[in-house]
Parts: structure tokens; sequence; C-alpha cells
């Protein structure tokens, strides 16, 4: 080789120890696609108007931090369990990187993978998750969201992250606690102040009241759970029977919309006229009711998954719960039932 | 029967590359700019439908356009699978195959294997860090291996002789391999950059390295050969395949990380050209890889007293 091209080795060398320092310094230059709004959906619902909205705007920050660096007021972090606000850092350094792609930057389901899915990504800033072991109405436990997070949501895309180590787990989960209560707080703050003049001293104390009221809920939570505790009755011929005869009956009408045969076809369902369905969720996206016949349950098909549903229904959707209409012994009959139609 | 297979050794390896580049690389470059790999987290079914389903749109009205993409890639996967199979049963047939080439076709084969298998644990496991940045790096050893197939068992190759090698001849031949060695880093450079774990200087570095290194190797071999012969127009290739990429990334760039990530406001245009252009820079990636491959072999071909 002549020196020319030892000189040109040399550099290719050096170029490369370079590019080998900067990848084993890993990430460092993820791009955030979205900045997303300073507030969630549920606080821009409200009409505040321009300079209400950046006063509260101002008020929510100084409680709740960014998105970028967020943080919670003492009584909330502790009816969430999280930690400290540096847990909070790392669970959304972790989010950045698994989550945001399809539940968005804010969590406000708009990442660019988002519109591809079916069912959509979940936006998180109504502070309803779908499936829970608590009651209607009330807030997830932590362990509701590190289950979903642990296991995934079957057969949507919503995959498992049982892969992460505990500890990144934990963090997300409290992530996720944090986005899912901003919403109603903003939404509780917002509802109060909306139709008068307000400032800065008034939004912040609005905001640290709707704090405090979130903050009691998610306490209280612990003391909502549905758990049908084994040993759970056995299904029968006759238990199978008499499920087929609530579906089928008016007082609870399953096949309203989930069909006679349980196809997810029901006449509440479809609208044959405009060709298009007829449900909507909280979220406003088109709801099709399971095809129960497939077994495909995506809060999970185990009889005490199924005994939830059915009792407290599935929030945000037009699947309500049957707990005032049905005896915990009917509902054992339906989730009989509905077994039997998986498993024919 | 055997010299009959010699043609179509060198005929279904150059299918299976054209596949590979534009069904595997295409779709899978796609299934990456949009962030779908995960739209249907089960493997090798979509939620309990077969791998074998073309109902592409009864899919996407199911779970989603993302669902119908990521479908397309896993199939045209086990397409590549199937040709790869072929080869291996061709050069088997065939008694008076050379050794290398069924070395190649086998090795090809056991590839395209372990890359589906890594791509089942990227799904399964949801590893998109590990798993996605080492499917993606192999997907460029199948490339490889295939060039080198489509190469040496093609009828201009067999007749070729060697070439008395010169100072110049030596220098194409060093640079060349030392070309291969920067490419592959690139790849993990760049994959580990879009599978979010690493870096964009890691990928800018060793990215102009690689282009600066095979634009040289381009210009050298123009310059070897006589005008027409294939080491001028693997030069050619390679030259034009650098170029276009380095335009690609260019636009890349300013769309993802620089200062284009404001021109467009519409997030649905901006989400759209981002991947289509990300997608065809891992494409013209791919195709860099190839003709990389191909110069690289040319060289050391023509000129083997330089490289011994």
């Amino acid at each position: 080789m002549k020196g020319r091209d030892l000189a040109l080795a040399g550099l290719l060398g050096a170029a490369c120890l370079v590019g080998l320092f900067f990848l084993l310094a890993g990430s460092g230059s993820l791009p955030d696609r979205a900045t997303g709004s300073r507030l969630t959906v549920a606080a821009l619902e409200m009409d505040l108007g321009p300079e209400g909205e950046a006063i509260f705007a101002r008020a929510v920050e100084e409680e709740f931090g960014t998105w970028a660096q967020p943080r919670l007021p003492s009584n909330l972090s502790l009816a969430l369990g999280v930690a400290d606000d540096e847990e909070l850092a790392r669970g959304r350094r972790t989010w950045r990187v698994k989550c945001l792609q399809c539940h968005g930057p804010t969590g406000a389901a708009d990442g660019p993978t988002a519109r591809m899915l079916i069912p959509s990504p979940r936006s998180f800033h109504e502070g309803v998750l779908k499936f829970t072991t608590t009651r209607a109405g009330i807030p997830p436990l932590r362990e509701d969201l590190a289950r979903v997070i642990r296991q995934g949501v079957p057969f949507t895309s919503m995959a498992s992250f049982g892969g992460l180590p505990d500890s990144a787990v934990e963090e997300l989960v409290s992530l996720s606690a944090y986005i899912l209560v901003r919403g109603p707080v903003e939404r509780r703050a917002a509802e109060a102040l909306t139709g008068n003049p307000f400032g800065p001293e008034q939004a912040q104390g609005r905001v640290k009241e709707a704090a405090a009221h979130v903050a009691e809920s998610w306490t209280q939570a612990r003391e909502e759970v549905v758990n049908p505790l084994p040993p759970f009755p056995e299904k029968t011929a006759k238990s199978v029977a008499r499920g087929r005869e609530l579906f089928l009956s008016k007082r609870v009408d399953c096949a309203g919309c989930h069909g006679r045969n349980g196809a997810g076809n029901g006449p509440r369902v479809w609208d044959p006229e405009s060709g298009s369905y007829l449900l909507r969720d909280l979220w406003g996206k088109e709801v099709r009711p399971r095809d129960l016949r497939a077994g495909q349950f995506h809060g999970g098909g185990r009889p005490q998954d199924l005994f939830r549903r059915v009792d407290q229904g599935i929030k945000g959707t037009p699947m309500n719960g049957f707990h005032e209409v049905l005896s915990p012994e009917e509902v054992w009959d339906l989730v009989h039932f509905i077994q039997a139609l998986a498993q024919p | 029967m055997s010299a009959a297979l010699l043609p179509w050794v060198h005929r279904i390896s150059m299918v299976t590359l054209a596949a590979t580049l534009l069904l595997v690389f295409g779709l899978g470059g796609a299934v990456t700019s949009t962030e779908v790999g995960m739209a249907y987290p089960t493997w090798p079914d979509i939620n309990g439908w077969s791998l074998f389903n073309f109902f592409y749109g009864k899919i996407a009205g199911e779970f989603g356009v993302g669902a119908s993409l990521e479908h397309s890639h896993r199939q045209s996967g086990a397409l590549i699978g199937l040709l790869s199979i072929l080869l291996v049963a061709l050069c088997a047939a065939g008694r008076d195959i050379p050794s290398a080439w069924k070395k190649l076709a086998w090795a090809n084969l056991a590839l395209v294997v372990v890359q589906g298998l890594i791509g089942a644990f990227r799904v399964l496991e949801n590893n998109d860090e590990l798993g996605g940045v080492v499917h993606a790096v192999l997907a460029h050893g199948v490339v490889v291996l295939l060039v080198g197939l489509a190469i040496i068992s093609s009828p201009g190759r067999r007749e070729a002789a060697p070439q008395s090698s010169d100072a110049q001849s030596r220098r194409l031949v060093f640079w060349t391999r030392a070309g291969m060695v920067v490419l592959f880093l690139n790849l993990v450079a760049a994959a580990t950059l879009r599978h979010k774990v690493g870096n964009f200087p890691a990928h800018l570095v060793f990215g102009l390295a690689a282009a600066g290194v095979w634009a040289g190797c381009g210009v050298l071999a123009i310059g070897l050969g006589r005008k027409g012969s294939r080491l001028a127009k693997n030069g050619r290739r390679a030259l034009a395949a650098v170029t276009t990429q380095v335009l690609l990334g260019i636009g890349v760039w300013l769309l993802i990380l620089g200062p284009g990530r404001e021109w467009i406001a519409a997030p649905e245009a901006r989400f759209l050209l981002e991947a289509i252009l990300a997608t065809f820079h891992l494409l013209i990636g791919a195709l860099v890889t190839a003709t990389a491959t191909a110069l690289a072999i040319e060289a050391a071909w023509r000129f083997r007293e330089a490289a011994e």
C-alpha cells in the first residue's frame, strides 16, 4: 500500500472509532414526533378562551409539571403509589421507546401507528381504563395497569411487555397513572372555572381541589374491587341453559348487540342503510361487539374476567354491566353460556 | 440433468434476490417506517388466522392496515424461505454443481430460517431493540449470500479468466474489503437508530465513511475496467446506488431530524412522507449492499493474485 492509501485507511479507522464511540453511547436523539398540547383533551374540550386556557395551563403545570418533566402533587403521589418524580421521569423515558408510537407523546392515542390499528390504542386523557378489577365508574388499581402492561390486551395490537424488568413496569404504571389522573383533574377544575373570569390564584385553587378529589377516588378504589373468589360454580348443562335464556331475554338483551347466536351482529349494532356500525365508545371510535363464538376476549378469558365484564361492563364502552339487574348466580350462568359459545 | 440445472441455480438465485430486495426489504421497511411491527402480537398466525391467508382487505378491516402490512411482510419472508429451499434442492440435485454453490445455498437457507426465528422472537417477546436490530442487519447478510450465489453461478462468471494484478487492482481489492466492514458497521448504526436504541451521530459517521469508501471503489473500478466490462458496470452500479442513498439520507434527515420537521404541518401528510422516504432509504440501502457485494466479489475474482 502506498502512503496515500495508508493515510486514507488511517482516516477510515479513526472515523470507525468515532462511530463506535457514538454507537456504544446508545440512544440520544429520539425525536418526539409531536409535542402535543400542554393540556389534556379533557381540558381542551372546555371553553376557557385563549387567555383563560393559558392561565389554566400554567396552573396545571405548577402542580403536574410538563409532559416532558412530569411531577405530581404529594396527595396524588400517595394515592397513585408513585415513589417520586424521578420515577415518573424514568417511566417517561420507557414510554417514549415502548408506548409513544401508538399512545402518542402525551397519551392521547395520537402516535404515528394509531391510525393503522383496529381497535385504536387507548387515549388516557379521559382517565378511563377499559379492563379493570374495580367497579364501573371507579379508577383502576396499579395492579390493573401492571397487568395490561405485562400481559397486553389479547387479540389486539397491545402486546405484552412482560419482558421488561419489574422496575420498568412499575415506572410505566406510575407514568400511566399520572396521565390517567391529569384528564379528570383538568376537566373537574376547568368545569369549575368555566363561565366566570378567573386569575392564576383561582385556577391553581381549583386544580388543587380537583387533584384532592381525584386522589380520594384513587385511594378508595381498593375498596371497590369486584372479586369473585374461587371456588367458582361448576358449569353444567343446566347453568348453560339458564345463561342462554338470560342472553336472549329482554331483561338483559345481550342478543341486541351480540346477536342471537353470539356472532356480534345484533340489530343494535349495524345500520344497513348507512352501511356503518352504530355503537361508539367514550373516545368516539366505532365499537364492534365481540363475536363470542371466537372465544377472543380482550379483557381476558378467565372465568373471573368474564364475570367482571358481565357484572360491571367494559368502561367507556356501550357494554354495560348488569350488577343491578342480575344476581351473582345469574351472572355465572351467563358466563357459562358465553364459555359454551366459545367451546361448542 | 446436472448440466441443465446449472443455469437454473443462477436464475432462481436472481429471482430470490429480486424478491428479497423488493418484497422483504420494501415491505419490511414499510413495517418499520410505520411502526406496525406489533400490529398483531401473535406468530405465525394472526390472532388465529393462517399465515397463508391472502384476504388483505379483510385483515385490514378486522385488525387495521398495519396488520395487513405486517402480514404481507411475513408472507414475503415465507416466500423467500420456499425459494431458498428450492435453491438448495437444485444444488443438491446436480452432481457437477461446484461445492461453493452448495455451501452458499445452504448458508442462505440457514440464514433465512434464522431470520424467521428472530422475527418470531421479536414479535413474541416484543423485543424491538435486540430482535429488531439483529433482524435488520442479518437481512443484509441474506442479500450478500444471494448476490454471491447469483454471481458465481452466472454464465459470464464461469467463463471469466482471472487477470494480472497491479497496484491499482490491489487497491481496489483492499478497499472493497474495508468497505464491506464499514458497510456492516453502518448497518448496525442505522438499525439501532431505526429501532430507537442508537443515535444519529453514529449512523452519520459510519454512513459517510461507507459512502466515501464505496464511491471511491466505484470510481476506481470504472477506471480499471474496460468499457462495458463487468468490473466497470459493477463500479457504476455501486456509485449510482451510493449517490442515491446519500441523497435519500439527506432527505430523511431533513424531514425527521432536521429543520424539515416544521415544513409540513398536516400530521397525516408528514407521517406518510416520512414513511415513504425512510422506506426508500432502507430499500436503496439493501441495493447498496447488493451492488457493493457484487463489486467486491468481482474485484476479488478478477484480481485473484492480488487477493492472495
